[in-house]
Parts: structure tokens; C-alpha cells; sequence
């Protein structure tokens, strides 16, 4: 117990101090651009308790997992069938490198030509900048499955089916893990950069207005929201991920 | 050898074999009319448009901006990473009392400061310079950590046993330890720094080739946006080849003995 | 120097005790071990796997500090790695370091001892040429194979002219045949330089080989259970002196010691 306390201490005495150094450094400041904190917070209870949820943050969520949930699948999809055919990876290698290569983010103004300003473009755009490393990973992982084992699957006529599910999939899936979790960084980027380009609504939209409109608490408490969201996105997926791979970890500590 | 010779001969045909059935898919979507010829042109006249933007001032200014704010913005962050970094990789108290700084600050989007950024600065240089800072520190910070931490505990017995000066110790065991983690560090900054840079150049509208397109897009110059975008992409592509190489330079060791793939 | 011995002694392990915090508190793993290692002398030490070895040989090189007890080395008490160590470990591929060819390996630490250039040179390439590896020095340790690069450990233990040799499983990780050439070009090295050597082993049959005593660990936590006398003469012989009587007799005896 003692142990287990102390361990808390040591990891948060250092972030618990500087929130205290902004709190107290900030109190008196005049500055416009850095505004004390607490008058922060409080423009960030005004705002999000619930004033503007529906309005912002729901259609931010909402686009996220959308984006996420098609790059993902897209991503291990297309991995799987790109490395179980190598010739049709080395075709479609220098494509992927390619497209991998362009910043999404320039590519807005073109997808706002060929889809329009709504939700789908953004969610398209969103899945398209996220997808490249669970591709890529997937498909080192399934080219990096023991070819012993993918051997003997097929000596004992174990269908293709079931040789996917039963041995390429949970083989793969740690690095598939670790694709999925940069891809979900490179998606809320995404989900930012798309509410920030011609929009109306979502939290990029959001901190971007505040600062159009000079209002530097709403600034900063969107800024706060937004750094909330990626950390609850991220602990979600760290969940999430230590539930489905629970026996790849406890393989690792042994 | 022979072999390898020939399977990379048949490698880099079945490469090119993929690049011109790409080409020749919108060579023939634009014959079939399957699209709106405004909003795609044909190939032709992106090629055309894509050579023009060399004779043209204001796209090789863009470009220069582009590049100038993501050198110099990935250069102050591999500066603070390492000086932090090794200061948390080598002491293992100062490393549990600030991770968690780490694991919240990673996280936040660096384009969520985008306003902040244009309030502080404007459209200036250190804008889209500041937010690549910003965004790229943690990937860089992080494989600092991880490179000293992962040094091998025999190599560093060895490295004792052998009474090693400090000097040695660090410029013959620890530098060579961190390069490989810190050259992966560097690729994953590289193409998010350039995804910023272009980022904060759409949105906010400093000078450089995220602002060019956004301006050829609004003035429904499609041809030349085109070639823009893909000019980009090049960019991207040379700046994974520029670290690629580096990389192979710098760790010839790691390559050799892992195999590194990407 | 001289103690009632007729040969002094270069290394004393006194009472020394080693624990390691676990979740179920502390878990002693060798418990007030004490013995003597004579000055020129090879020892080994051997035990069964988990029986503490490689902490014993950290602790009696200075790389780690015992939880009680103390090593000395030569009436000097052992708090850090002392000059005039050799020091040859069980992960060749780890000990070198990749990124340095096998001749700048073997040179850094006598570089960091602040000899000059021109006697550098000389003993680097004696080492090298000591172990069989003269024509090697250009290449990097991954290029070689695995009895190679424990060459290379041991020439690089050989350029700093130590003292004391330490190995701990110096030969657990190449093939056997290979294992017979170094346990061989050990006992070459020692007859040769005259240094105290102490190697830790689990394999009984290496451990009375190399050795002209042997110190057996074993039970949980590991202690002494006795301090065997090698009587076998020099030069040995992979065959000859494994096919001696006395060889049985002293493999039988280890071997209950263990047991016991």
C-alpha cells in the first residue's frame, strides 16, 4: 500500500507543481494572449458544461470514429490481401509510397473540389491521412508470420479462411496494434485540420473562431478540450488494446 | 548474387509496372469522360503546369519557405529532445516524475495550436515554425528516452569492467546505442513536420505550399493545384529517401544485423 | 605478499550475500559465500542454472555491490571494477560492440587506460594474433562467427594485460566442437601470461578441465558446499585428460556435491 502511494507520488509531484506554477504565475497576468487560469477554467465550464457539446465536440467525436473505424479497417483489409500477394505489393508499392507521402492535410482543398464541404469529405479525409501506418504495418506483419507454421496450415488443408483467422491475424496482431494506435493520432490531426479548413462546426472550427473573433478565453478552453480529447482517445484505445492482446503482454513479462 | 541481382531487376520492373498502370488508370478515366474534366485535369496538362511552376517566382518562394520553416523547426527539436531526453533516458527518477508530463502533452494535436500560434505571431516565420516544434519534440523526445534507456546492460558491463572514460563511454557506446532509435525518431518527424508545415500554411496562411494550393483551389486553378499536390508528395518522398540514406550511413551496423525493412 | 600458503592469494570472497527485492519481499539468492582464490591459479565455479552465477562473478568484478560480505583482490577491498581485470562474458554478441571492427573493440579500453598509439598497436595485434584472429581485425564482431567473437572477447581481456581473468559462461553459446578449441586456447592464454583466471560454468566436465580448483555452489539460496582440488597435470588434452581415471573420479565426486 505504502509502496503503491509512494509510486503515485513520485510519477505526479512534478505535473502537479507546474499546474500550480501556471495557476499561481498566471493569477495577476495582464497579459491578453496568456490569460490567468482560473478565468480559463472558468470560460471552460461556461463552454463545455454543456453549452457547446452537441454543437462541437459531438460532431469532432463523431467524425473521429468514423475516420478511425474506416482507416482501420481499410488499413488491415487491404495489409492482409497486400501480404498474403507479394507481387501485388511490389506493384503497388511505389502508389502506397506515394500517397503515404503527401501531407493530408494539402490535399483539403482538392477533396473539397471532388466531395464538397460536408461530413463525408471530412470523415473520407480523416480515414485517408490516418490509414497509412496500420497499412504498412499490417503488411510487414502478415509478410513476417512464421512461414513454418503458414507451412504446416497448409500441409494439414486448413482452409484459407480459418489460416487467417487462426494464425495470420493473432500473429500479427501486435504490430497491427501499434500501426492502429499512430493512426489514430495521424486521424485526430485530421479531424482538426478538417474542422479547420471551411467549416462551421466541430472544435477546430471552434478554437479557430476564437481566435478570428479575438476571444482568447474560448481559445484556450478549446485548446484544453482538444488536448482532452486525444488523451481520453488515447487511453480508450490503450484499454482497449490490453483487453484484446492480453495474452501478447503477459507473454512479454514472462 | 546473381539472383539477388535478378530479383531486384524483377522487383524494380514490377514497381514501374504499378507506377504506369497508375498513370494509364487516369489517362483513361479522363478519355472515358468517367470524370468532370474541370476538377480533373488530364495528365498532360498537370505535367505542363507541373514544369511551369518552376519558372514561376512565387511557387519556388512557397517552396522555399516550406522547406526553410520544416529544417529549421525539426533542427530546434532535435536540440531540446536530446538535451532533454538524455537528461530523462540517464537518470531514472527524473524519468517517472515526468513521463506523465509526456504522455499528456503527446497526445494534444499540435494543429489545436494553430490559432494560438497566428495570435502570438502571425503569419511569420515562426508560426508554422513554433507549431513544428511543437509537434515534433515528442516523437523525437520519445525515441531519445527510449534509445538510452535501451542500452544493453552487457555492453555497458563491458563498457565498466574495461574502466571506459566517460568520453569513451559516452561517444563509443551511448551515442552509437541512441543513433538507430533517434534516425527512426527523425523519419516519423520528418513527414509529420512537413505535415504541419503545410497544415499551418492552409490554415493560417503563411507562405509556402499549403497556402498555394489553398489559393490555386479558390481561384479554381485545378491544373496547377494538381501539380502542386503531387510535387508534394515528392517532397515527402525525398525527405523518408534523405533519412533513409542517413540512416544507412550513420547505423550501417543496425542495418546489417536486423535487416531493417522500412 | 607472502601468506602461510605457499601461494598468496589475489582474491578472498568473504561472507559475501546477495537478495533481490521481489513482490514477495526479499529473495536471498547466495548466501555468505566464502572462499579463496590463489594467485595464478585457474578456479572455476560451478552450478547448477539459477544458482546466482552471474551475480557472484558482477560481485567479485566490482560491476555490483553485494547485499553483505565483501571481495577483496589483493588485500584491496572491491567496490568498483579494478584495474587489471580482464572480464570476457557469455553474450559475445552483446559485450563487443557492433558498430566498431574487431581491432577497434579490442583497442578502446586500452585507449581509455591512456597508453600510447605505438604500444596500442603492438598489443592489440599480439592479442589478436594470441587468439588466431590476425588476419580478422578489419571486421566488424556480427561478420564472425560466434566462437570467433568469444575470441575476440578474450584478445580484448588479453591487450589490458589483466591480472585476473573473469569469464562467466564463456562457452554456453557456441557449438561443441567449437567449445573444445577455447577451452583449450584458455588454458594456452593462461599458461602463457601466468594470470589468476576464475571461470563460472554450469557444465561439471569444464569446470575440472580448466580448472585446478573448483568451487561448487548449489541449493537455494547457493552456497559453498565444497572446494574441490584438480589434480590432473599440465597441459591437459581434450582427450587424454578427459579419458583419465582421475577425471571419472572427480566428475563423480562434483557431481554427488552437487547433488547433495
Amino acid at each position: 500500500m505504502i509502496r503503491i502511494s509512494a509510486r503515485i507520488a513520485n510519477s505526479l509531484w512534478l505535473p502537479a507543481l507546474l499546474m500550480l506554477l501556471w495557476l499561481v504565475v498566471s493569477a495577476h497576468s495582464s497579459s491578453i494572449y496568456f490569460p490567468p487560469l482560473t478565468n480559463i477554467l472558468s470560460q471552460f465550464r461556461k463552454d463545455w458544461i454543456f453549452a457547446n457539446i452537441g454543437k462541437d465536440v459531438v460532431p469532432s467525436v463523431r467524425n473521429l470514429l468514423l475516420g478511425f473505424i474506416l482507416a482501420s479497417i481499410s488499413g488491415v483489409v487491404l495489409g492482409l490481401v497486400i501480404g498474403l500477394l507479394p507481387t501485388l505489393g511490389k506493384a503497388v508499392s511505389p502508389v502506397i509510397h506515394f500517397l503515404r507521402a503527401i501531407p493530408p492535410p494539402i490535399l483539403l482543398p482538392l477533396a473539397a473540389v471532388l466531395l464538397g464541404l460536408g461530413t463525408s469529405m471530412k470523415v473520407v479525409m480523416i480515414a485517408f491521412g490516418g490509414v497509412w501506418p496500420t497499412l504498412i504495418s499490417t503488411i510487414d506483419a502478415t509478410l513476417s508470420v512464421d512461414p513454418v507454421v503458414l507451412d504446416t496450415a497448409r500441409a494439414y488443408h486448413i482452409p484459407l479462411w480459418t489460416r487467417l483467422r487462426r494464425i495470420v491475424l493473432p500473429q500479427a496482431s501486435p504490430r497491427i496494434a501499434a500501426g492502429l494506435r499512430t493512426s489514430l493520432q495521424l486521424c485526430i490531426f485530421m479531424v482538426v485540420v478538417s474542422e479547420m479548413f471551411a467549416s462551421k462546426g466541430g472544435l477546430g472550427f471552434f478554437v479557430l473562431d476564437a481566435e478570428q473573433t479575438f476571444a482568447i478565453k474560448q481559445l484556450w478552453s478549446g485548446i484544453l478540450m482538444l488536448g482532452l480529447l486525444g488523451i481520453v482517445a488515447n487511453s480508450a484505445f490503450s484499454f482497449f488494446e490490453s483487453r484484446i492482446l492480453r495474452w501478447y503482454f503477459m507473454s512479454q513479462n514472462k | 548474387m546473381t539472383s539477388t541481382y535478378i530479383k531486384k531487376r524483377i522487383r524494380a520492373t514490377t514497381s514501374f509496372a504499378g507506377i504506369v498502370i497508375a498513370l494509364l488508370v487516369w489517362v483513361i478515366a479522363e478519355d472515358a469522360r468517367l470524370l468532370p474534366r474541370s476538377e480533373f485535369p488530364s495528365l498532360s496538362s498537370t505535367a505542363s503546369a507541373f514544369l511551369a511552376q518552376f519558372q514561376s517566382a512565387s511557387f519556388v518562394s512557397a517552396l522555399a519557405a516550406t522547406l526553410s520553416t520544416w529544417a529549421v523547426g525539426l533542427a530546434v527539436a532535435l536540440a531540446i529532445s536530446l538535451l532533454i531526453g538524455s537528461f530523462l533516458g540517464s537518470s531514472a527518477r527524473a524519468f517517472r516524475s515526468s513521463w506523465l508530463i509526456v504522455e499528456f502533452l503527446k497526445p494534444i494535436p499540435p494543429v489545436a495550436l494553430i490559432p494560438l500560434a497566428l495570435l502570438l505571431y502571425g503569419t511569420s516565420f515562426w508560426m508554422p515554425t513554433g507549431l513544428i516544434i511543437f509537434g515534433t519534440v515528442w516523437p523525437l523526445l520519445v525515441h531519445v528516452i527510449a534509445g538510452i534507456r535501451g542500452v544493453d546492460p552487457v555492453a555497458l558491463d563491458s563498457s565498466r569492467a574495461y574502466r571506459l572514460t566517460r568520453r569513451h563511454t559516452l561517444r563509443y557506446l551511448i551515442l552509437p546505442s541512441v543513433l538507430p532509435s533517434l534516425m527512426t525518431g527523425l523519419r516519423i518527424a520528418g513527414s509529420l513536420g512537413l505535415a504541419i508545415a503545410v497544415t499551418a500554411e492552409l490554415i493560417g496562411g503563411s507562405t509556402g505550399l499549403g497556402n498555394f494550393v489553398a489559393l490555386d483551389e479558390s481561384a479554381s486553378k485545378y491544373a496547377p493545384m494538381y501539380a502542386v499536390i503531387i510535387f508534394t508528395g515528392l517532397i515527402g518522398i525525398a525527405i523518408n529517401s534523405l533519412f533513409k540514406f542517413l540512416s544507412r550511413k550513420i547505423v550501417p551496423w543496425h542495418h546489417e544485423r536486423f535487416g531493417a525493412s522500412l | 605478499m607472502t601468506s602461510t600458503d605457499a601461494t598468496p592469494v589475489e582474491l578472498t570472497a568473504t561472507d559475501l550475500t546477495v537478495t533481490y527485492p521481489s513482490k514477495s519481499g526479499q529473495v536471498n539468492v547466495l548466501d555468505k559465500l566464502t572462499f579463496e582464490v590463489p594467485a595464478g591459479e585457474i578456479v572455476s565455479i560451478v552450478g547448477p542454472s539459477g544458482a546466482g552465477k552471474t551475480s557472484l562473478l558482477r560481485c567479485l568484478s566490482g560491476l555490483m555491490l553485494p547485499s553483505a560480505g565483501r571481495v577483496e583482490i589483493d588485500h584491496l577491498e572491491i567496490k568498483e571494477p579494478p584495474a587489471g581485470l580482464g572480464i570476457v562474458f557469455q553474450d559475445y554478441g552483446r559485450s563487443l560492440f557492433p558498430w566498431m571492427d574487431v581491432r577497434s573493440n579490442v583497442e578502446l579500453p586500452l585507449r581509455s587506460m591512456g597508453i600510447s598509439r605505438n604500444e596500442r598497436m603492438g598489443l592489440v595485434s599480439s592479442s589478436l594474433a594470441e587468439v588466431g584472429l590476425e588476419s580478422f581485425e578489419a571486421l566488424y564482431p556480427w561478420q564472425l562467427s560466434g566462437g570467433m567473437q568469444q575470441r575476440v572477447a578474450i584478445a580484448r581481456a588479453l591487450a589490458c594485460r589483466p591480472k585476473v581473468l573473469m569469464m562467466d559462461e564463456p562457452f554456453a553459446s557456441v557449438d561443441a566442437q567449437t567449445r573444445f578449441d577455447l577451452e583449450d586456447l584458455v588454458l594456452k592464454v593462461h599458461s602463457t601470461h601466468g594470470m589468476t583466471v576464475i571461470v563460472v560454468t554450469h557444465d561439471i566436465d569444464e569446470s575440472i578441465y580448466l580448472a585446478q580448483r573448483v568451487v561448487v555452489l548449489g541449493g537455494k539460496p547457493s552456497t559453498v558446499r565444497e572446494v574441490i582440488r584438480v589434480g590432473l597435470d599440465f597441459p591437459r588434452e581434450q582427450i587424454s585428460t578427459r579419458g583419465n581415471p582421475e577425471f571419472g573420479n572427480l566428475r563423480a565426486q562434483l557431481f554427488s556435491a552437487l547433488r547433495r
